[in-house]
């Protein structure tokens, strides 16, 4: 008797075998894949102030300045709003702000409502500032140029929530 | 065949729950985002007995994200500035904030009171944050609206 090269009931098992193993594959690769990480990094979230730069002609920063000891300035953005407050020890001048916001990869926009009188002292009739955003993940700084688009100084942050 | 089609729909299906699971908003209300004051109560005997309104533009706004909570007060006839900064906890019914720094009156206030405990009632568009005496009586709420 010549005996089959295969059996069928043995060859559906094989392949049973087989759609089971995808079906495994299928559901743990589903399960254990993470959240999409975000193609760009988002401004959303809270920051504080560590440095100040100055810019020269050359547009390269001439000069870091350090937070003094006790000084606090938090930014918080959340879904097109934002709100700022500073905390300076030993200083009545107070300083925060409240608007909405717009950025691309290289700009921010900021529109505020309201702030304090010290800083509507020295806002625009818009009250609209535009600044230049260098935006990573967990840092970045806002540029503030002058009329002819030369970088005058920036406020850096560090991503802390 | 007839074997394998209802492995490979079982396949589909299993497939098909578990990427819709993952993908399912939060049910509990959360109280991240930008929040208007719209009025205020003062509670007596466990009734609202006063509603005080908004008056000559004062605002008053505040940002909850990941545990930071940020406030700031819009007040044209008011000489003192208001704002304060620091972190939050809450529960469904609780809220606590602890203030990190604030305007100059605002430090004022924060050398007597460090912790801020609130009942909340928390809606997806409303919430209210409730202060409450020592005898557990409700005396005083901010009623606040989401404008993100």
């Amino acid at each position: 008797m010549v005996k089959l090269v295969q059996d069928p009931k043995h060859y559906i098992m094989k392949k049973m075998l087989g759609v089971a193993f995808l079906m495994l594959l299928l559901i743990s690769a589903t399960e254990f894949s993470p959240p999409e990480p975000l193609y760009h990094p988002s401004i959303e979230g809270t920051w504080e102030l560590v440095s100040h730069y100055n810019y020269r002609d050359n547009n390269q920063p001439s000069d870091t300045l350090q937070i003094e000891d006790g000084y606090r300035q938090i930014k918080m953005y959340y879904n097109g709003k934002v709100m700022w407050t500073r905390y300076v020890p030993n200083d009545s001048i107070e300083w925060f702000g409240y608007g909405s916001y717009e950025t691309t990869d290289s700009t921010l926009t900021e529109t505020l409502e309201y702030m304090s009188a010290s800083i509507r002292k020295i806002a625009s009739a818009n009250m609209k500032w535009e600044m230049e955003l260098h935006l990573e993940n967990n840092r970045y700084s806002q540029i503030f140029k002058d009329g002819d688009g030369n970088r005058i100084n920036s406020e850096n942050y560090k991503r802390i929530d | 065949m007839k074997k394998l089609l209802p492995l490979a729909l079982l396949t589909l299906i299993l497939v098909s729950t578990t990427a819709l699971t993952s993908m399912r908003p939060q049910t509990a209300n959360s109280l991240e985002g930008t929040w208007e004051l719209i009025n205020r109560y003062n509670w007596e005997d466990g009734n609202v007995s006063d509603t005080l309104p908004n008056t000559n533009g004062y605002r008053q706004i505040k940002i909850y994200s990941k545990g930071k909570v940020m406030w700031t007060r819009h007040s044209p006839d008011d000489p003192n500035e208001w704002f304060g900064y620091g972190s939050y906890t809450n529960t469904q019914d609780h809220l606590e904030e602890r203030l990190e720094y604030g305007s100059e009156v605002m430090m004022g206030i924060q050398d007597t009171v460090k912790v801020f405990k609130f009942e909340l009632q928390l809606d997806q568009n409303n919430y209210s944050q409730i202060s409450i005496d020592e005898n557990g009586k409700r005396t005083f709420s901010e009623n606040y609206k989401r404008i993100d």
